[in-house]
C-alpha cells in the first residue's frame, strides 16, 4: 500500500540523475515523499544515498531532473537571477534558501559547530526563520530583544524535545556521541522544516541509543513532519518507516512497504546473498561490510 | 565505515593532551625536601644581590643603565629585582596557583639579572666590569627559578565570590594601577631600565593571574560590565593628563588608537567571521586617501574642502563599498585561496596610488594636510591648538586622542553588539563549518560579504582620522608589512575580543616607539613574540570566552562553560 501517491506530496524528485564525470552517481530517480510519512532509503556502500541527499538539498546540483517541495521547484523549475550573479546552475536553489523553503537535514558526519555551544547550535538554526540585521543588532530595540527572547525559547523546547538534558552553555564538541547526534537533528528542527532529512542518524549507537532515535522520529512525525531516513540498520529501518526505497548503484531498485522491500528477491541479490531476514537483530550493518 | 569527522579528531587530541597533563602533574606531586631551602636561599640571595654595586668600582653606567652601579643601593632594575624576590615570598603559603606564580616570578627576575648582566659585559668590556651584585642577581633567580619548579602543581586560584564592593574595587584596582603603572614606565628615561620594568610588570601580571586575579576581573567585568567599562573610559581620559603637556607619548598614543580601532574591525572579519584578510590596510588607506582629498591639504589634487564630521562617514562609506566591491567576486573562495586574493588586493591599492598620479601624487603624497576644525555650530573646537583643561596643559595630540576614544568606543560598541546577536552568530557558524552553516539556512555568501564590508567601513573610519594625526599620506605607509602588523596585533590581543585588539595594537605600535635602540631588532621580537604566543597562550593575551575553551581542556580548570564563565559542574 503505498501512500504517497493519494495525499499531498511534500517532496517529489522526478528523474533525478547526477554524473560526476564518467561516473553516474545518482541515475534517473523518481522519488516521493507523502505529508507526515516517514520514508527509508536504504543500498549498499557508494549506492549513491548521500549524493542524493546532497542533490536534495542543493549541496549537489543534479545533471538533470526535477525536484519540487509542495510544488515549489528546488531544481529543474527555477532561474532565478541571484543564482546566475553568484554563476551557480541556474536551475537550483542554494542550499540555504532550500532550508528556507522547509527541507533541514543532518549530516552521515556530525558536522555540528564544535566551538559554540548547545545553545547557540540551535539558535543558528532560527537564523532563517528572523530577519534581525545589522542596525537591528546595533541599535538594540525592542523588537531585536523579543525576536531574541523567542528564538531562545524555541531553542530551549527544542532541546527539550530531543532529550538533550545537558548544560546548554557547553561546547558541543565536549557532547557524548549520541548526544551530538540529538543536537544535530535538534539544530535542523530548530529551521521549521516540513521535510527532515536524516543521513544514518543512528551510526556509531548502541541499541538503547537507537531505540531511542527510532522513538525521537516518530515523535518528530506526530508533530506534523515527513521524514526521510538513510541508515544501514534494518531494524531500525522496517520497524519505522512507512515505506522504504532501495538505491543500488545508483538507481532506484524497488519501493514499498518494508514488508514488500524484505521479501524482493532482488534486495537480497543486492546485498549480496546476506539474508535479511524478517525481525531479526542480526542482520543490520554487518551486510555492508559483505556487500563490498 | 562510519567517518568521524572534525569532531572525533579533536577529542582524541584533547584526550592525549590530558594524559601527558596528567603524568607530569603526578610527578609534581612528590614532595622535594630541598624545596624550602632553595626558596629561602633563592629570595636570601636575590634581595641581597638587588642592594649590592652590579659593576666594579670605576666603570660608568650613570647616564645609560640609570643611577650609579657601582654603588650600593636600590633602584633602577634593582627595584624591581627586589621586588620580584620579594613577591616570591608567596612560595612559602600552600596557595593554589603558586607553582604558576612562582615560575613567572622567578622567570621575570632571571631576564632582568641576565640581560643586565650582558648590558655589563657589552657595555663595560668584559667579565672585569661586572661587580658582585650581578653575579648574585644572576645566582639568586636561577634558585628561585628551580625552587619553582620543585613546587607542587596546582590548579589557578579562584577567588570566593565577592561582594559587590569588593568586585567593583578589583576593576577599579586592576585598571588604575595598570594606569598608574603605563604612566610610571613611559615616564623610564633609560631604555635598559624601562625594558627590566617592562618585564618584571610582565612577571607580576602573569602572578598575579595565576593566583586568580584575573578571573576575578573577569568574573567583576561581567557581573558590572557598564561600570567596568566607565572605569576604563575614565582611565583612559585620565592619561593625558598624567603627560604634563608632554606630547611625545600623546603623538603616538594617537596613532595607537587609530590603529587599535582598526585592529577591532579586522577582528570583526578574522575573528568572528573566520576570514583571512592579509590586505586591509588597503582599506585603512582608501578612507586615509578620502580624508587627505577632502580637507583642501597643502599639496592637495581636488581643492575642495569637506568639514571632518561629513569625512570620516565619506571615508568609511568608500572603503565599505569598495570593500564589499571586492568581497562579492572574491569571497565565494576559503581559507587559503581568499588569503591570497586579499594579499593581492593591499598590492594592487598601494600600485594604483602610487602611479596614479593625478589624484593621488603617486609616492610623493599628500602633505600638509590641516588639523580638523569643528564648524562653528560645534562649538568651532580646533584639533591643531593645545587647550588648559583643569590647570593642565593638554597638547594638541591629546585631541586627538580624544577623538580616538569616541571612534574606539563607537566601534567597541558595534562589535560587541554584532557579536553577541542573529548575525554574530552566523559569522561564527561560517567560521566553524560553512557548509554545514549553509545546510542551516544561512546566506554564507552575504553574510561574510557583510563581515568583509563592516570591516572595511571601520577601517576607512579610522583612516580618515590617522591622516590628520600624521599630517600627511603616502602610498608606502600601507605595505603589506602595516597589515600584518594589524593581524598580529589582533591575534597577539587575543582573537574576538575588542580589548585584545586595543592591548595588541598598544603593544606593537607603543613599544617600538619606547625601545627605539632595539629598532633593527624590532621584527624578530615580534616573530619571536608570536611564535611563543602561538605555543604557550594560543587564545591571545586577553582570550574571548570561546577561544579560551577552544585551546583549553575544561578540566583544565582555568574557565568553565561559556555561558557563566565560572567553572560550574554539570
Amino acid at each position: 500500500m503505498t501512500t504517497a501517491t493519494e495525499t499531498q506530496l511534500v517532496l517529489s524528485a522526478r528523474a533525478v540523475t547526477k554524473r560526476f564525470g564518467g561516473l553516474v552517481a545518482v541515475n534517473n530517480v523518481d522519488f516521493t515523499v507523502g505529508e507526515n510519512e516517514i520514508v527509508g532509503l536504504i543500498g549498499p556502500n557508494g549506492a549513491g544515498k548521500t549524493t542524493f541527499f546532497n542533490c536534495l538539498t542543493g549541496m549537489v546540483i543534479p545533471t538533470s531532473g526535477l525536484i519540487t517541495y509542495r510544488d515549489k521547484p528546488i531544481f529543474g523549475g527555477t532561474t532565478h537571477w541571484r543564482a546566475r550573479l553568484m554563476n551557480r546552475d541556474a536551475r537550483s536553489l542554494t542550499p540555504n534558501l532550500i532550508t528556507k523553503v522547509g527541507i533541514a537535514r543532518t549530516f552521515q558526519n556530525i558536522r555540528l559547530f564544535p566551538n559554540m555551544t548547545v545553545l547557540e547550535n540551535v539558535l543558528v538554526g532560527r537564523h532563517c526563520r528572523t530577519r534581525e540585521g545589522v542596525f537591528s543588532a546595533i541599535g538594540r530595540g525592542p523588537n531585536f530583544h523579543r525576536t531574541e527572547r523567542e528564538i531562545r525559547e524555541r531553542a530551549r523546547e527544542l532541546l527539550a524535545f530531543v532529550n538533550l538534558k545537558r548544560d546548554y552553555n557547553e561546547l558541543a564538541r565536549n557532547l557524548a556521541y549520541g548526544d551530538q547526534r540529538r543536537l544535530e537533528i535538534a539544530r535542523a528542527l530548530a529551521t521549521d522544516p516540513g521535510l527532515l532529512l536524516l543521513d544514518e542518524p543512528t551510526a556509531g549507537m548502541n541499541p538503547n541509543e537507537t531505540h531511542a532515535t527510532m522513538e525521537l522520529v516518530r515523535r518528530i512525525r506526530e508533530t506534523g513532519l515527513a521524514v526521510v531516513v538513510i541508515e544501514h540498520d534494518m531494524k531500525f529501518i522496517f520497524n519505522l518507516c512507512d515505506r522504504v526505497a532501495v538505491l543500488v548503484q545508483g538507481q532506484l531498485l524497488v519501493e514499498g512497504t518494508p514488508a514488500e522491500v524484505q521479501a524482493d528477491p532482488r534486495v537480497i541479490e543486492a546485498y549480496l546473498g546476506a539474508a535479511v531476514e524478517d525481525g531479526t537483530g542480526d542482520d543490520g550493518a554487518g551486510d555492508d561490510g559483505t556487500g563490498e | 565505515m562510519t567517518t568521524i569527522g572534525a569532531t572525533g579528531d579533536i577529542r582524541e587530541r584533547r584526550t592525549l593532551r590530558s594524559y601527558v597533563a596528567q603524568g607530569r602533574a603526578a610527578v609534581r606531586r612528590t614532595a622535594t625536601p630541598y624545596r624550602m631551602p632553595l626558596l629561602a636561599g633563592g629570595i636570601g640571595v636575590t634581595v641581597v644581590a638587588s642592594v649590592l654595586p652590579w659593576a666594579k668600582r670605576g666603570v660608568n653606567f650613570t647616564t645609560d643603565l640609570a643611577g650609579d652601579l657601582s654603588a650600593a643601593g636600590i633602584g633602577g632594575h634593582r627595584l624591581y629585582l627586589l621586588i620580584l624576590a620579594l613577591l616570591c615570598l608567596i612560595g612559602f603559603t600552600k596557595v593554589d596557583g603558586a607553582r604558576r606564580a612562582l615560575l613567572g616570578l622567578s622567570i621575570g627576575a632571571l631576564v632582568i639579572s641576565a640581560y643586565m648582566f650582558y648590558e655589563l659585559l657589552s657595555a663595560g668590556g668584559g667579565l672585569g666590569a661586572v661587580g658582585v651584585g650581578a653575579w648574585l642577581g644572576v645566582v639568586g633567580s636561577l634558585l628561585l627559578l628551580v625552587a619553582a619548579d620543585t613546587t607542587r602543581e596546582s590548579p589557578r586560584l579562584v577567588w570566593p565570590a565577592l561582594p559587590m564592593v569588593g568586585d567593583l574595587a578589583v576593576i577599579v584596582v586592576a585598571v588604575g594601577g595598570l594606569l598608574a603603572l603605563l604612566v610610571i614606565g613611559l615616564g623610564i628615561e633609560a631604555e635598559s631600565q624601562f625594558l627590566s620594568f617592562a618585564v618584571a610588570v610582565g612577571a607580576a601580571i602573569a602572578a598575579a593571574s595565576s593566583l586568580g586575579a584575573s578571573l576575578a576581573l573577569r568574573t567583576a567585568f561581567d557581573r558590572y560590565r557598564l561600570f567596568g567599562y566607565f572605569i576604563c573610559l575614565a582611565a583612559a581620559i585620565a592619561f593625558p593628563f598624567t603627560q604634563d603637556g608632554d606630547a611625545t607619548w600623546m603623538a603616538v598614543f594617537a596613532r595607537v588608537g587609530v590603529f587599535a580601532a582598526a585592529a577591532i574591525g579586522l577582528n570583526v572579519v578574522v575573528g568572528l567571521a573566520g576570514l583571512l584578510d592579509l590586505g586591509y590596510i588597503a582599506f585603512f588607506g582608501i578612507g586615509g586617501y578620502v580624508a587627505a582629498l577632502l580637507s583642501d591639504a597643502i599639496f592637495t589634487t581636488v581643492h575642495v574642502h569637506v568639514p571632518f564630521i561629513l569625512v570620516i562617514p565619506l571615508g568609511a562609506m568608500a572603503a565599505g563599498a569598495i570593500g564589499v566591491a571586492f568581497g562579492a567576486p572574491t569571497l565565494r573562495l576559503r581559507g587559503d585561496y581568499l588569503a591570497i586574493v586579499t594579499l593581492g588586493f593591499g598590492e594592487i591599492f598601494r600600485i594604483v596610488a602610487i602611479n596614479y598620479t593625478g589624484l593621488t601624487r603617486g609616492p610623493n603624497g599628500i602633505a600638509g594636510i590641516p588639523d580638523i576644525k569643528l564648524p562653528p555650530w560645534l562649538g568651532g573646537f580646533d584639533f591643531g591648538s593645545p587647550h588648559t583643561l583643569f590647570g593642565v596643559l593638554l597638547p594638541f595630540q591629546s585631541n586627538y586622542y580624544f577623538l580616538d576614544i569616541v571612534l574606539i568606543a563607537v566601534v567597541m560598541l558595534v562589535f560587541a553588539r554584532l557579536n553577541d546577536s542573529r548575525i554574530g552568530r552566523g559569522w561564527i557558524a561560517i567560521r566553524e563549518d560553512e557548509l554545514a552553516a549553509r545546510a542551516m539556512g544561512i546566506n554564507t555568501v552575504a553574510l561574510k560579504l557583510l563581515a568583509f564590508g563592516i570591516g572595511a567601513t571601520l577601517a576607512g573610519g579610522a583612516g580618515t582620522i590617522n591622516v590628520h594625526i600624521g599630517e600627511a599620506i603616502e602610498p608606502n605607509a600601507y605595505q603589506f608589512f602595516a597589515s600584518a602588523l594589524l593581524l598580529s596585533a589582533v591575534v597577539l590581543g587575543g582573537m574576538g575580543t575588542v580589548t585584545g585588539a586595543v592591548l595588541g595594537a598598544a603593544l606593537l605600535i607603543g613599544l617600538p616607539e619606547k625601545l627605539r635602540s632595539f629598532q633593527e631588532w624590532r621584527l624578530f621580537i615580534f616573530g619571536l613574540a608570536l611564535v611563543l604566543l602561538m605555543r604557550f597562550r594560543p587564545e591571545g593575551l586577553i582570550a574571548s570566552r570561546r577561544r579560551k575553551l577552544e585551546f583549553h581542556d575544561p578540566d583544565e580548570g582555568a574557565a568553565g562553560s561559556l555561558g557563566t564563565g565560572l567553572e560550574e559542574p554539570t
